[in-house]
């Protein structure tokens, strides 16, 4: 079995999601070698959780202003706020039957060679269940898995140098019964690749991927046309329809 | 709608939504940022929920949500029971 690992392809957050949907159905038809896929975002997005309300997360008019796209995603979890550059993305499509059913297991693992490469550079980055990375200044990342028969997609976002400001302007994190000091600890709750290691973004990826491959048969890849004309039209269709992305 | 949150021991949030009318529950809205597998079953789940009463404890509620067969990851159906119990009691009209 040989890994397919793919680092290039600037989209939007849409044409990310929907890249995700058409690599994992062919995964889960057994068409696809495994893959992992790092994103490249041509846009400042909330990728929110699928059960989440959209308006108990985001700041609707604020988004709306800054040109914020925000997107469902196929999985569950959180919403988050990234910007280009400023975070790191990627995803994994691979076999259902080489990973844990156990969640949390399966998690660890998948998560493990980003772990590694951020100890690596310096970063004193953990697994803490059931599906966030973290150092003790606080959360560095998160990840989120969806399930077909076949298929597992696991896709984690860390924070690079996210402007954590900003992301509380964005996201309604506990704006329910908050108090600014509240806010405050949300803030310091977050934290960056960036304030713990001297490496240029590209730098941290590469040795991402260096962990990733050391144990297994793997080559670089693009995107094939045929996918990205898939994507464009799951894109159009879904993850850029308010019908999907407000449903809840 | 009745809302109230529910915060789970390691940390997701379930967001209830209750609709109560003459003392019935005539819908039911699950929100948050737990997993579900497959993530298809939440309607059914909510539609389920509709044959609880306003009094259904804890426990029957989580009964009723376990006879939809999904898998919950992150929550439990007791959580959704006290998330329900919240709503139905002191849950925000919204």
């Amino acid at each position: 079995m040989k890994w397919r690992i793919i680092n290039e392809g600037e989209f939007s957050e849409a044409m990310h999601h929907a890249i995700d949907e058409v690599l994992t159905e062919k995964m889960d038809e057994g068409e696809m070698q495994p893959t992992l896929r790092f994103w490249y975002r041509k846009n400042p997005s909330v990728p929110m959780g699928r059960f989440q309300a959209f308006k108990d997360e985001v700041e609707v008019d604020y988004a709306q202003k800054k040109g914020i796209e925000v997107v469902r995603r196929l999985t569950g979890g959180g919403a988050m706020f990234a910007e280009p550059g400023n975070v790191i993305t990627y995803s994994i499509y691979i076999p259902k039957d080489q990973v844990p059913e156990d969640f949390e297991e399966s998690y660890e693992e998948l998560d493990k060679f980003a772990v590694e490469a951020l100890r690596e550079i310096g970063v004193d980055a953990e697994y803490a269940p059931l599906n966030d990375i973290e150092h003790e200044d606080g959360k560095l990342g998160g990840a989120a898995q969806l399930r077909k028969d076949n298929a597992v997609l696991h896709h984690t976002t860390m924070s690079y140098d996210l402007d954590t400001a900003e992301m509380l302007r964005v996201l309604r994190i506990g704006k329910e019964k908050v108090s600014d000091k509240a806010v405050k600890s949300a803030e310091k709750r977050v934290s960056r690749i960036k304030d713990h290691a001297d490496a240029e973004r590209r730098e941290v990826v590469e040795k991402m991927i260096e962990k990733f491959v050391e144990d297994k048969k793997h080559e670089h890849d693009q995107l094939k046309d045929e996918e990205i004309k898939r994507a464009k039209e799951i894109a159009d269709k879904k993850f850029s329809s308010e019908e999907w992305n407000k449903k809840l | 709608m009745q809302k109230a949150s529910h915060k789970v021991e390691d940390g997701k949030m379930v967001k209830i939504g209750v609709d109560i009318n003459n003392e019935e529950v005539e819908g039911v809205e699950i929100r948050g940022d737990f997993f579900l597998e497959p993530p298809e079953k939440l309607g059914e789940i909510e539609e389920k929920m509709k044959d609880l009463d306003i009094d259904s404890t804890i426990e029957e509620v989580a009964e009723k949500v376990e006879e939809v067969e999904a898998e919950l990851i992150g929550f439990s159906h007791r959580d959704i029971g006290e998330a329900f119990r919240k709503a139905v009691e002191e849950g925000d009209e919204k």
